[in-house]
């Protein structure tokens, strides 16, 4: 399209825009982190203008270390809001009024990172190491009982310094992230232990606020449409869109980074899905089965007391596509 | 002039780094047991005077003796009675006054006699282990005497040390001070603002005048000491103090070089 | 007031105040729509969480707690070295001030990735943050007590031709006992403080599970707010205790002679 034509069109759907559709509904997403390419549905869906043929005005609101997601969506500070599933069900077993709505990933890319040369091969070799991780990852604590070890936890401070500086450290990491850090610091690529090879699978999870899940379905039914429809034309489309915002958001963020992490996401298969039932068509999908084998997962665990949380209680899948 | 001078000022200038003179060829000299006090106006270099006896500052010219040496010399011949209290506010009043005796190295056992010797002799036996603060202002001052005693000083220096006091606590503690000077005869240098301070306790008075300071009028006491309350009432006293009083008043106002 | 009514107004208007604030806490917590409550959980809930936790939060604070003291003992042993040398002279003030000031302005949890590379997470690290900004207060105040000695005691000193060792000894570090005391406490109020700080980036949950800053980062994560505020709590107490032992050596030290010590009623 010519560049003339272009603005024609804007100024026209501008025009066309405010004279047919009512005021646009406002919508605030809490993300988990800095804008990244494991947002790329929610900047793809803003760059190409589908939140806003929903009628929806979005406004991403990056996150980081000390984001607090949870209590932002549970105070209603945010509508909506990125978290993994694990944490999530042991908030919503203390009260928080919060319910899991879609998913981002459906396997948490957090992984353990392992020096490419290092001993570590396998979980059972984590005995009596030490590893850099937030300390409330729960998975963790499964690996612990799974595989009968004990091992240290060091807070994870979300650097790849202390990991790089020794060549035994074991690191908690986004494997679609931390890879690219630690090769453009000089290192080699790491390994990385799965949590799905463990057999733990988790969501990264989009999450929202009961009382607004009661009022607003309609938002949010619109919302999730434009969400993975921002999904689907990030992975198979023109990412440039999504990333021009991204980098908008975060002048952290490289080419190199973005395409590498858009890259990961896809070989992995994390938003359409790792098993037999994966593609597009399962983009957003949450499966209360595999919320079931979580919840247990988690009681076996004593953190999460029994009965609190059902799948039923926790997740809710009718505002999905 | 039997004995030979204990203290010798010949033609002694004082003036800090550039500054304006501070004492001006200062001639004059003191025989043991004299007790002399220095009075005059502001400026006139009294307690500067004093601390060039202490040799805690040097003379710019001329040559002042203590004992024959130089006041730095002759340090262990001195004591300093300030013009406050100067106790360190941690110590008992028994360890304010063993201080000193410390630093200039007496055995231990000395000291403790001392202490207690001194401490009756400002009748503050009872005070020996109080804390400085638990004292009034005049018992604080009769500490600091007690502890320039202790060192047994041929030459005692006395920077206005009752000037913060009421009347009567400082009438009081002039008799106390010529009491217990009765015993030991050390030699006086007494800084002060009060004329009749400085009749009662002195043989001599030294006036002077300021910018620079000098002496302006040298002044014998003849009252025979022991001196008490009575003196304060004799006629020869009453004379002495409006003599000092106008000469005092005689010391020009504004200095001579500042008139021009 | 009498000293008898004195002493009971002392037990009771704090008990009175501790009411008031107990009847608000739970006015402010039923007044929120029950979906919201867990924003302010009660006094009962937080007791129960007390329970619950009792063992963990034990031995958090067990952790916290020495890498509390350890930090500020270290802080305590090198700024007193370091208050000695600064008191020699301006010029060594002048070179050195701006370095310390440096290390005290750079928030803990930057500082923290690099000490964990240093000296390996866990105690030492947390000890070592802890000292990193115990010992500020520390030396600024023990330096200004060392070179603010009464100038009449020191010409005291000068007069009696003590040495300089003497004059150290006997007069400039007794002189400057009150504000040491100063940045003592002030080192004993951010000491716990900085020990939970340095926990949640540097700490290590090896020998049980870490410390109450370790510890805030899980309830924080999993929404166990009673918990959290029960961690709160604990490192209150921490600083209460290390603040009242402060207190306590100062008054031991100071109480003869220091006017801030003087009974009003004599």
């Amino acid at each position: 399209m010519h560049l003339p034509s272009l603005v024609l069109l804007l100024l026209l759907t501008a025009v066309v825009g405010r004279a047919a559709a009512p005021a646009p509904a406002k919508l605030t997403v809490q993300l988990d982190w800095v804008a990244e390419p494991e947002h790329g549905g929610f900047y793809q869906a803003a760059a190409r203008g589908f939140f806003r043929e929903e009628g929806l005005d979005v406004t991403l609101i990056p996150g980081g270390p000390g984001a607090h997601v949870m209590p932002s969506v549970a105070t209603g500070k945010a509508d909506i809001g990125q978290a993994d599933s694990t944490n999530t069900l042991l908030q919503q077993a203390e009260g928080l009024p919060v319910v899991q709505f879609a998913a981002v990933f459906q396997d948490d890319p957090a992984g353990i990172l392992v020096h490419a040369d290092s001993t570590v091969r396998r979980f059972e070799d984590l005995q009596g190491r030490t590893i850099i991780a937030r300390p409330e990852w729960a998975f963790l604590k499964f690996l612990e009982k799974k595989y009968a070890l004990k091992f240290s936890i060091v807070p994870q401070n979300f650097s790849v310094a202390a990991f790089l500086a020794n060549r035994e450290a074991l690191q908690q990491g986004y494997f679609i992230a931390e890879p690219h850090h630690i090769i453009a610091a000089g290192g080699k690529a790491p390994r990385f232990l799965s949590t799905w090879d463990a057999g733990f699978r988790a969501y990264a999870v989009l999450v929202t606020n009961r009382r607004f899940a009661r009022e607003r379905p309609e938002v949010l039914r619109a919302f999730l449409r434009a969400y993975v429809r921002g999904w689907r034309d990030y992975l198979v489309g023109d990412p440039a869109g999504a990333h021009a915002l991204m980098k908008q958001a975060n002048p952290n963020n490289t080419d190199a980074f973005m395409t590498y992490s858009r890259q990961m996401i896809i070989d992995e298969k994390l938003v359409t899905g790792r098993d037999a039932s994966g593609g597009p068509q399962q983009i957003g999908r949450l499966d209360p089965a595999r919320y079931a084998t979580q919840i247990r997962q988690m009681e076996e665990l004593g953190i999460l007391a029994k009965g609190k949380v059902t799948p039923a209680s926790a997740i809710t899948t009718d505002f999905l596509p | 002039m039997a004995a030979a001078p204990l203290v010798e000022f010949r033609g002694v200038t004082k003036r800090f780094g550039d500054g304006p003179v501070v004492l001006d060829r200062i001639t004059f000299s003191a025989q043991p047991g004299d007790f002399v006090s220095l009075i005059g106006p502001s400026g006139c270099g009294k307690s500067t005077a004093l601390r060039l006896l202490a040799g805690l500052s040097p003379v710019t010219e001329g040559e002042l003796t203590v004992a024959g040496r130089t006041p730095d010399a002759a340090a262990a011949e001195l004591a300093y009675v300030f013009q406050e209290p100067t106790l360190l506010p941690w110590l008992t009043v028994a360890h304010n006054v063993d201080l000193p005796q410390r630093l200039r190295g007496v055995p231990a056992a000395a000291r403790a006699a001392t202490t207690r010797r001194v401490l009756e002799l400002v009748r503050l036996g009872d005070k020996a282990a109080a804390y400085p603060r638990q004292l009034s202002g005049g018992q604080k001052m009769r500490v600091s005497i007690a502890r320039a005693l202790a060192l047994e000083p041929r030459l005692l220096l006395l920077d206005e040390p009752f000037g913060a006091l009421d009347e009567m606590t400082r009438e009081h503690l002039n008799e106390e001070l010529l009491a217990i000077r009765g015993a030991a005869a050390w030699t006086a240098f007494f800084v002060t603002h009060s004329v009749a301070e400085a009749v009662f306790l002195s043989n001599r008075i030294l006036i002077l005048a300021s910018q620079p300071g000098r002496i302006h009028h040298e002044v014998a006491v003849p009252l025979p000491y022991p001196r008490t309350d009575d003196t304060r009432l004799s006629r020869e006293y009453l004379d002495l103090v409006a003599g000092v009083s106008r000469l005092l008043r005689s010391v020009p106002a504004v200095p001579a070089a500042a008139r021009s | 007031m009498s000293p008898r009514s004195h002493a009971a107004s002392r037990i009771l208007l704090p008990a009175l105040t501790g009411a008031v604030v107990i009847a608000l806490w739970y006015g402010i917590h039923f007044y929120l729509t029950p979906e919201m409550r867990f924003l302010l959980p009660t006094p009962a809930a937080i007791l129960d969480a007390f329970r619950e936790h009792r063992a963990v939060l034990a031995s958090a604070t067990w952790n916290t707690a020495q890498g509390a003291l350890l930090g500020f003992g270290l802080a305590l042993v090198v700024s007193s070295v370091l208050a000695l040398l600064l008191s020699l002279s301006p010029l060594v003030r002048t070179s050195l001030y701006p370095y310390l000031m440096a290390l005290q302005m750079t928030p803990l949890p930057v500082l923290a990735p690099i000490c964990v590379i240093w000296v390996g997470a866990g105690l030492n690290s947390v000890a070592l943050l802890t000292f990193v900004i115990a010992f500020f207060p520390l030396v600024v105040n023990t330096t200004q007590g060392l070179i603010s000695t009464d100038r009449n005691l020191v010409e005291l000193f000068a007069l009696y031709r003590a040495s300089r060792w003497q004059q150290l000894l006997r007069l400039r570090v007794p002189a400057a006992l009150p504000y040491f005391f100063t940045g003592l406490r002030i080192a004993a109020t951010i000491a716990p403080i900085g020990a939970v700080v340095a926990d949640m980036n540097a700490g290590s949950s090896a020998g049980g599970g870490g410390g109450l800053g370790f510890q805030a980062v899980i309830y924080a994560a999993q929404a166990k707010y009673p918990a959290l505020f029960a961690t709160a709590l604990t490192t209150c107490a921490l600083g209460f205790v290390l603040n009242a032992a402060v207190l306590t050596l100062a008054w031991l030290t100071l109480r003869h002679w220091h006017d801030a010590y003087e009974r009003r009623d004599r």
